[in-house]
């Protein structure tokens, strides 16, 4: 069996029980579910990591980490199989929020947006690679056309994806940090409180 | 306690132990990275082969066909017409063709192919409930557990409310046609309500969760419990050593030529 440092396993134990079990199961939840309320007010974006970034400042990384990765196995019980390999992905957006949010960074919106911006790179880069080695950079996505024409003019399957995951990642991530932030604002004090990472949000 | 085993029903292919499923499964994927084409065309006969013993053939064929083939038939198409990594191209019937762009395509549409239906022979003939069991039972983290389980559940629940909360808020006269920007305003009052609802239940049923002992350490017992057969011990053990025979073998191969 691994044995974990003291330290390791406790930040675990603290961002995985009490509330935060039942929110983690939810934020899986609707980063699957949020596709349905953008295709009803008809958006187009996906919003698919709004749950895992939510998870990651209220509750921590680690439980970022087990939500976004539960929901993509989750999507692949439901919908198509192919997102477990993009486990990776959450895990780095898990992480990324979590470490954005422990400095303090979505207590103001112009602190919290950046990071998606930077989140968005992260996702591109990670991304990349597993798109193009396994799906050849098709997904039968709305951003497909993106590698069809980098492949047109000569750039190669990992350049095409990467470009692509670059004109559409960050704009989407930094719109979900966004989001998470205004709905972070209007949390109540006395539901914030009982997160494990509430000094995330919550000014001494 | 113990009660009756959940895998009583359907074929052989629906009553093999879970995790023996899906060891075979990732045996499957790993190896898919490891063959040549030919070895690529038997691991997709098998899977084919195997999906077609399973008694949820139908709706793994649908999904197939829905999710799967598309993309394995535009990888082909896309790779045969564009791909700048090879300059020798060949006129078929007029149309400028790339025969290794050809090549690569057909690599990469079986192995997804691989892939896919062995993930969805694993996710169609084994439930959450029996995966839920079996993990618990070989000491797999009661709390990753219940997540996985209960946001299975909760994707219900939270699509209808999410509906609820849409029509409510339509009829009192929230906009949600029209402009883009009507239509991001409608984006929040629809969604806050959702996750207050979530967070009140989230504070009750965290409790409920300590209080029935989620966290607590030591052995457990288990209402339905799901044991592998010697048969199935011995499947995983071959198949744990096959996979990572091949895999060595092809590394070496690749080292040495």
């Amino acid at each position: 069996m691994v044995k974990f440092p003291h330290r390791l396993k406790s930040s675990i134990k603290h961002e995985t029980s009490g509330i935060a079990i039942p929110f983690i199961a939810f934020g899986a939840a609707l980063n699957l579910s949020l596709g349905q309320l953008t295709a009803l007010i008809k958006l187009p974006f996906y919003f698919d990591s709004i749950g895992t970034v939510l998870v990651a400042v209220l509750c921590g990384p680690w439980a970022a980490i087990l939500a976004g990765s539960v929901a993509n196995i989750v999507s692949s019980f439901m919908f198509s199989p192919t997102w477990v390999f993009f486990i990776p992905t959450v895990i780095a957006i898990g992480a990324f929020t979590g470490f954005w949010g422990r400095r303090g960074f979505f207590r103001r919106w112009y602190t919290a947006v950046p990071g998606g911006l930077v989140q968005g790179i992260i996702a591109a880069v990670i991304s990349a690679p597993i798109s193009a080695y396994l799906f050849s950079g098709i997904t039968l996505g709305g951003t497909d056309f993106l590698v069809i024409y980098f492949r047109a003019v000569g750039k190669s399957i990992l350049e095409s994806t990467f470009l692509q995951g670059l004109a559409s990642d960050p704009v989407d991530k930094m719109l979900t940090y966004l989001i998470a932030f205004l709905i972070l604002k209007r949390l109540p004090y006395r539901l914030l409180i009982r997160f494990p990472r509430h000094e995330n949000i919550l000014t001494t | 306690m113990k009660t009756s085993s959940p895998l009583e029903s359907g074929s052989l292919v629906d009553r093999v132990h879970p995790l023996t499923k899906l060891y075979f499964c990732l045996a499957l994927v790993i190896l898919s990275f490891f063959l040549d084409l030919r070895g690529e065309a038997v691991l997709a006969l098998i899977a084919l082969s195997l999906t077609l013993l399973s008694s949820k053939r139908w709706a793994i064929i649908k999904r197939f066909l829905r999710y799967v083939f598309p993309v394995a038939m535009v990888i082909l198409l896309l790779n045969l017409l564009v791909y700048p990594e090879s300059p020798e191209i060949r006129h078929v019937i007029g149309i400028k063709v790339n025969p290794a762009g050809f090549t690569f395509g057909l690599g990469v549409s079986i192995r997804l192919i691989i892939i896919s239906l062995s993930l969805l022979l694993f996710f169609a003939t084994t439930s959450a409930h029996q995966l839920s069991i079996a993990l618990l039972m070989k000491g797999a983290n009661p709390r990753a557990i219940y997540v996985f389980a209960h946001s299975l559940q909760m994707l219900d629940t939270l699509g209808r409310k999410i509906q609820r909360i849409y029509i409510a808020q339509s009829s009192r006269g929230l906009k949600t046609r029209g402009h883009p920007l009507k239509r991001v305003k409608a984006f929040f009052p629809i969604l806050l309500p959702v996750i207050f609802s979530y967070l009140s239940e989230s504070l009750e049923r965290g409790l409920a969760l300590e209080i029935r002992g989620l966290g607590i350490q030591g052995p457990r017992s288990f209402l339905t419990e799901i044991r592998e057969s010697k048969l199935e011990r011995v499947t995983n053990r071959i198949l744990f050593t096959a996979t990572v025979l091949i895999v060595a073998w092809r590394i070496l191969r690749w080292l040495l030529l």
